[in-house]
This record gives C-alpha cells, structure tokens and sequence, in this order.
C-alpha cells in the first residue's frame, strides 16, 4: 500500500487563504458555538453562506449547480472549518456523502432536485442505515420497501440516525427481497413523509441529535429510488468510503489541541511535539487519499487504515490534554474551551464506533491487504 | 506538485539486489565483526553507495528520493553496511565542494572534541562503523567537521543489532571544517534513518503477515484468529504511515532545508517502529524471539535505530517549541513550507 506524497499547487493554496480570511471574518472566536468536528453545531445560516461562496457540494456535477472541483479542494475547505470547530452541522452529511452519492447513482429527476439544494446549503441530509439488529452487520437491514404499483410502501426501525430530526431528507437503505446483499436497496425520503416518526434518543452528553425513525407504511414514488433495486449494499460500500479517509477523523478536538499548543508550559513539550508531528502526518495520508480520489482511484482500504488510526490518534490526544489540565473538566465551564474538553470526555467513545466500528475496520483492511 | 517520487528502474534494481545479496547468512557474518567488503564493492559498483549525490564530485547522480529508495531497501533487507552514514557523509562532502569517493565513510553526530589549529582530539561514542572508515563527518558544536580517523584508537563495541558502533578517541587528528549548516546536515541524517527504519517496519509487516498465513494452531492458519489479524493491520498501518512520512519528508527536502518535516517524519517513524516491534513479535511467538529467523535482524534494527540523532522527547521538545510559536497549530500542520524553530 503506497500513500504519495502530495503538496497543494499554487490554486489550492489561494483558496486555503481565501477560506481562511473568510472565516476569520464570518467566525470571529467568541461569537459562534464550538463544535467538534463532525458534530459542529446546526445553523442552517451558516451553511447557506458557505453554500453561496461555492463551497459546499464542491465536486458536484456543474449541471446541477455544484463546483466541478476537486476532493483536494473539498479537503481545503472542510479542514479551515474543523479547525475552528465551525457550526457545520445543517450539511455536514449532505456534503460529505449523500451529494455525491446521488450525482453517482441518481436518476435525473433526483439530482435536478436535490443537488442545486444541497450546493445552496439548504437541504440537510441525515443517514438512515442502522438498525436495532443491524450495527455492525449492516447486511441484516430488515426495514422493507415492498412493491405496489408505482409506489413503494417502507415498514420498520432505523436507529443511531445522527440529526434525523433536523434533516430535511434521509436516505436510508432498506430490504427489497430476502437476498443478503443483492436484496438492498437506498430511497431518499422526505423528513416529513406521512408515516415516518422520528424520536430523539437523548445521547451521553445530553444533546439530542441522535434519533429512531420509525417508518410506518411510509409510502414513496418509485422516483425516490436512488439507483437500482439491489444496488444499495454496492453503493452504501462506496458511500462508507467517502465516509472514511478524511480530515473529519483526527480533526475532532483541533480546536481544543490549537487553544492547548498556545499556552503550553515546558511540562507539555514531549507531549505537544508528538502530536504535532503525528498531526502533520495525518494531514499528510488525509491529502493523499483525497489526490487519488481526484486520480480517478477508490482507495478504501487505505481509507479504513487512516480512519482506524486517526480515531486511536484522537483518543490518545484527548487523554494527553486531560492530563495535563489535571482535574475534570465541566461542561459547564465559561471557558467554552473547557466545556468543549467535557463534550470530548463524554463523546469520545463514539469516535472509533460512528462511521464502523474499530473492530470493522480491521476486518476491512485485512481483505484489503490480502486481496493484493 | 511536485514529483520526487524514485525511478521505478532503481525500485526494482535495489530490491533486486538487496534481496539477492544481504541475506540471512551475510547479515550474521558481519555480526562476527567482519566487514562485508565484497558486498560492499558490489553496492558500490552499481552506485547504491553514492546515489543522490552530484556526479561531477564523485557521485552516482539522482535525487533525495533516490537516495531515499535505497535507504528503504537497505532498511527492508537488513543490510549489514554503512549506506547511511557514506550518504549523509558523502551529502556534507559534496554541498562543500568536495568529492567522494566509493569508500565507507562515517558519520558521528555527537563530537567530544578539541580543535586546536585545525587538528582534533577527543572522543567520539559509538560511530557507526568506526573501525571500518578512514575518515568521517562530525559534528561539533555548530560546525561540520571532516576528520581523518586513520590515527584513531578504536575501542570495539557493537549496537543492539550487532553492528560495529565504535568509540573512537582522536590525538591532534587533521580536522577540517565543512562549509555547511549543521542542521541541514542533521536533516537529512534524521530522514536517512527514517527511511531505513521505515523500510525495516514494511519488512517486518509482509514477514508478519506471510507467517500468519503459514503458522496453524487449533486447525487453522493463526492470521484467521481476529486477535492475531490485529497485529498485522498494526503492522501495515506502521508500514503505510511511516513511508508516507518519509517519502514527504524526502520531497520537501528536495527543494528546501526542511528540518521540520525532517524531525516530525523521524520521530513519527520511531514511534511506528515501536508498535510493529512490539506487533510483529506477539504474532511470531517463540519462533521470532530466534537468532535463526529472519525477524531479529529486522526488529534488532529498529531497537537501534530508532533513537539515533535525537531520542523522542528531544525531537518533540523541538517540534513542541514550534508549535507554542506557531500563529496556530492547526496553521503549522497545514503550511507547505513550516519553518522549525530554533531550539531554545
Ligand atoms: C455517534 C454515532 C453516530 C452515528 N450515526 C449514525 C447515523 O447517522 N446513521 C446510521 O445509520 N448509523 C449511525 N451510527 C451507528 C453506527 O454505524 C453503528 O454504531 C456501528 O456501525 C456499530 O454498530 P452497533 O452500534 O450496533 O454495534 P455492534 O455491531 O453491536 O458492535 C458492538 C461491538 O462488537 C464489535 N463487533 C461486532 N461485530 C464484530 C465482528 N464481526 N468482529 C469483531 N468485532 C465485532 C464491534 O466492533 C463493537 O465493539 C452512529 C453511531 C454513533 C456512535
């Protein structure tokens, strides 16, 4: 497995600090709500700013509104972003994978209606994969879209739904016949469809963006299909992929570890100087994999490997930082620093279990090493 | 973008030519204190020895990335010669103007010395192969020395892999000074120790997964054993990052002194070679803790090497002191061109 070595041309770099500027202005410290990483704060505002500058829906087809950039440029953006721990939240998942998922496997009808909404910022997409019986084991999927005519009528329970409450559309994989993997299929389904309930669970840190979706004979056009019947395990692989090898996976506590390194003491250097080299290195393999996407290739397995370690990574800065505070930190604190380092403690966990497992991971890169 | 990625032609001819030629039988010969001099001439004879440096001094001619290559094969195959040290040497000779010249040369990065009208004497501790050079590059204090160590009193010790690392004591030696930075020296030091380190690594993860698929316990090839599969995506994840690093490192060397990739891709690579020590062990068993197998001599290595020219919290304390001056960490980690600070 070769990750090459990449640097960013001279365009690449303009729009770093275009990006740059833009947030120091649009963002100033203080006066928005830190987030960590992925789980930025919603603010459908902010989104829809960012969206008007062309920076979300970046590699989307130009016919339907998007950039026609590159993943690079993408990894540009989203990383200024996560660095300041940016309220992201409204299209995180949209712009990350559901966008490209259906410029990919779309039919017409649904990229000329979805994708202008998502490069504007204002549609917010929430993913509807798990299920009670189905975590890990993707494959078990038993909510089902049976056949009726025209329509399809959806039955059963989505689970661990990451802001299916706030989305405005959640494209879920469910069971089209008994086949393990042929038998699945995606739809994308309007947050308000008759018959679809959605219900927070309250997650560890008390914040209610976690949700079930209990679909009850929720009826759908055959035209919210996203690609063929059974191609849904196919494309939710490619989905995953996109999913894995970006910045998003040791980025989580940036904002925290940049706020550390200024006033680091003496007592923090060992400590300090072996993230900072380790960060570089991410940073480093996070570009790379986003110049093959670019290159034409689908480096997923190179995608787990960096994700495996990267969430290890996070969790080892979070304890390193945690010691040197030497006390507990409060969720609520005044510092916003501090009570953002509460959220990380309680949240932590999660960072090797979202996105597949740890355990999953492995298991994915072992065929990957031995299909070679 | 740049592209210092090595000629695929000398790929293969190193892998070719170290696998062939540094096998189990040459590396445990030259533990017995005997330097391969036929190896060497035939590395030599195919330029291994002088590659990346200017051919108009000596040298075989390409870039950092080549030499870089060859580094990483002879990390990969365990080759019992001084590669390292000749290039690092042969970098300081030829950036001031002088010429090589197909000998082992030394390297020491640590100097005890006294300079008095341009002749040494002190002592220098565990040269690489200081019994085998007749002159090597020092460094002491700020400056780049060439001294001539044909005088020397040698007393004979080994590193942990059984190669010679010599303490040399120098009576009023010819001492010239070398007209270069010591820390661009240093830099690449630190990179050619990466690249065999991360070589070895890469050596010890197809070694690791190849006997897992061999080794059966309980009726089955151990690799199917989740537990034991862990150890090998260990390895590979070693593997992977720490070739990054140091193909990266090598590419902003090739257009600027980058001390900083140089130090964070060196203490990034030690740190890997930790793990796949310690993974690549577990998954062996009794049959890698042999001086039979091929592992130790792979594993041996990396004990060494991965403290040379700056243990970890010496290297991080540098990095650390970046970082603190940086106008923001995550501009440091995202900069094309970082600028490591001066240690304080
Ligand atoms: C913060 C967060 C956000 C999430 N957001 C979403 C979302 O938006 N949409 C969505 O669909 N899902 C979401 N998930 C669910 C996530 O995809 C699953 O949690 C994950 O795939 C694991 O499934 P599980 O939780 O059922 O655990 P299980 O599959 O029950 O696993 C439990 C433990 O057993 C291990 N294990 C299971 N099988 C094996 C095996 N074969 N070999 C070795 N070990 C094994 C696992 O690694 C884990 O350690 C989210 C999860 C989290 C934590």
């Amino acid at each position: 497995m070769r990750l090459a070595p990449t640097t960013l041309t001279d365009a690449e770099l303009e729009l770093q600090a275009e990006v740059r500027h833009y947030l120091d202005e649009r963002l100033p410290p203080g006066h928005y709500p830190l987030g960590l990483g992925m789980n930025g704060a919603r603010d459908p505002e902010f989104s829809r700013d960012l969206g008007a500058r062309g920076w979300l829906g970046m590699s989307l087809p130009p016919e339907y509104d998007g950039g026609g950039r590159t993943a690079v440029e993408r990894l540009i953006v989203v990383e200024e972003l996560l660095a300041r721990g940016a309220p992201i939240g409204h299209h995180w998942v949209a712009d990350r994978q559901s966008g490209p998922n259906i410029a990919a496997n779309g039919s017409e009808l649904l990229k000329k209606e979805l994708l202008p909404g998502i490069v504007r910022g204002e549609l917010s997409f929430a993913i509807g994969m798990s299920e009670p019986e189905a975590g890990s084991d993707l494959a078990a999927v038993r909510t089902r879209a049976v056949r009726d005519g025209d329509t399809w009528r959806i039955s059963g329970r989505k689970i661990w739904t990451t802001g299916g409450a706030d989305a405005t559309h959640i494209l879920t994989l469910v069971r089209t016949s008994d086949d393990r993997h042929g038998g699945l299929t995606q739809f994308v389904v309007d947050r308000h469809s008759p018959g679809l309930t959605v219900t927070p669970i309250p997650f560890i840190d008390g914040t209610r963006d976690f949700c079930e979706l209990q679909f009850d004979d929720v009826v759908l056009g055959d035209d919210r299909r996203l690609g063929e019947v059974g191609a849904g395990w196919s494309q939710n692989t490619g989905e995953l992929a996109l999913e894995r090898g970006g910045v998003d996976r040791w980025m989580s506590l940036m904002p925290i570890l940049v706020t550390w390194a200024r006033t680091a003491g003496p007592d923090c250097a060992t400590d300090l100087g072996g993230i900072t080299a380790r960060l570089w290195a991410f940073r480093g393999l996070s570009l790379s994999i986003a110049r093959m996407v670019d290159e034409g290739a689908s480096p997923s397995t190179e995608a787990a490997l960096v994700k495996e370690m990267a969430t290890r990574f996070e969790q080892d800065c979070l304890a390193v930082v945690l010691r040197h505070l030497g006390r507990t930190p409060r969720l609520d604190a005044d510092d916003p620093y501090e009570a953002l380092l509460a959220r990380a403690v309680l949240t932590a966990p999660s960072w090797t279990i979202r996105g597949g497992t740890n355990e999953i991971l492995r298991t994915v890169i072992m065929k990957g090493l031995n299909g070679r | 973008m740049s592209d210092t990625a090595p000629d695929p032609d000398l790929l293969a001819l190193v892998e070719d030519f170290f696998g062939t030629e540094s096998g189990t039988a040459t590396i445990a010969a030259a533990e017995t204190g005997e330097f391969p001099t036929a190896l060497w001439r035939a590395a030599d004879g195919i330029g291994l020895s002088r590659i990346g440096l200017p051919e108009e001094r000596g040298g075989a001619g390409g870039g950092i990335g080549d030499a870089v290559a060859v580094l990483i094969g002879s990390g990969r195959h365990a080759v019992p010669l001084p590669l390292l040290e000749t290039w690092t040497a042969g970098w300081a000779l030829t950036s001031a103007g002088r010429p090589v010249d197909g000998e082992p040369t030394g390297f020491a990065a640590t100097a005890a010395l006294r300079i008095d009208d341009g002749r040494a004497s002190g002592d220098l501790h565990a040269v690489p192969w200081g019994r085998n050079v007749s002159r090597l590059v020092a460094l002491h204090q700020d400056r780049v020395l060439l001294l001539d160590v044909r005088g020397a009193t040698v007393r004979e010790r080994t590193d942990l892999a059984g190669m010679p690392a010599d303490d040399l004591t120098v009576d009023g030696t010819p001492a010239e000074t070398l007209e270069i930075a010591r820390e661009d020296l240093l830099s690449r030091a630190m990179l050619g120790r990466a690249a065999q380190l991360a070589g070895a690594i890469d050596a010890a993860a197809a070694l690791t997964r190849e006997y897992t698929q061999q080794r059966e316990q309980f009726g089955r090839p151990i690799g199917r054993f989740q537990a034991v599969a862990e150890h090998v995506v260990l390895l590979a994840e070693a593997a992977a990052m720490s070739l990054h690093v140091v193909e990266r490192a090598a590419m902003s060397l090739a257009f600027r002194e980058a001390a900083f990739e140089a130090t964070a891709a060196k203490l990034v690579v030690a740190e890997q070679a930790g793990i796949a020590i310690a993974a690549a062990h577990q998954a062996h068993g009794a049959m890698g803790m042999t001086r039979e197998y091929r592992l130790q001599h792979l594993t041996r290595r990396l004990m060494t090497w991965r403290a040379d020219l700056g243990d970890a919290a010496n290297l991080a304390t540098r990095l650390s002191h970046t970082a603190v001056a940086a106008s923001s960490l995550a501009h440091l980690i995202t900069d094309p061109e970082p600028r490591l600070e001066p240690a304080p």
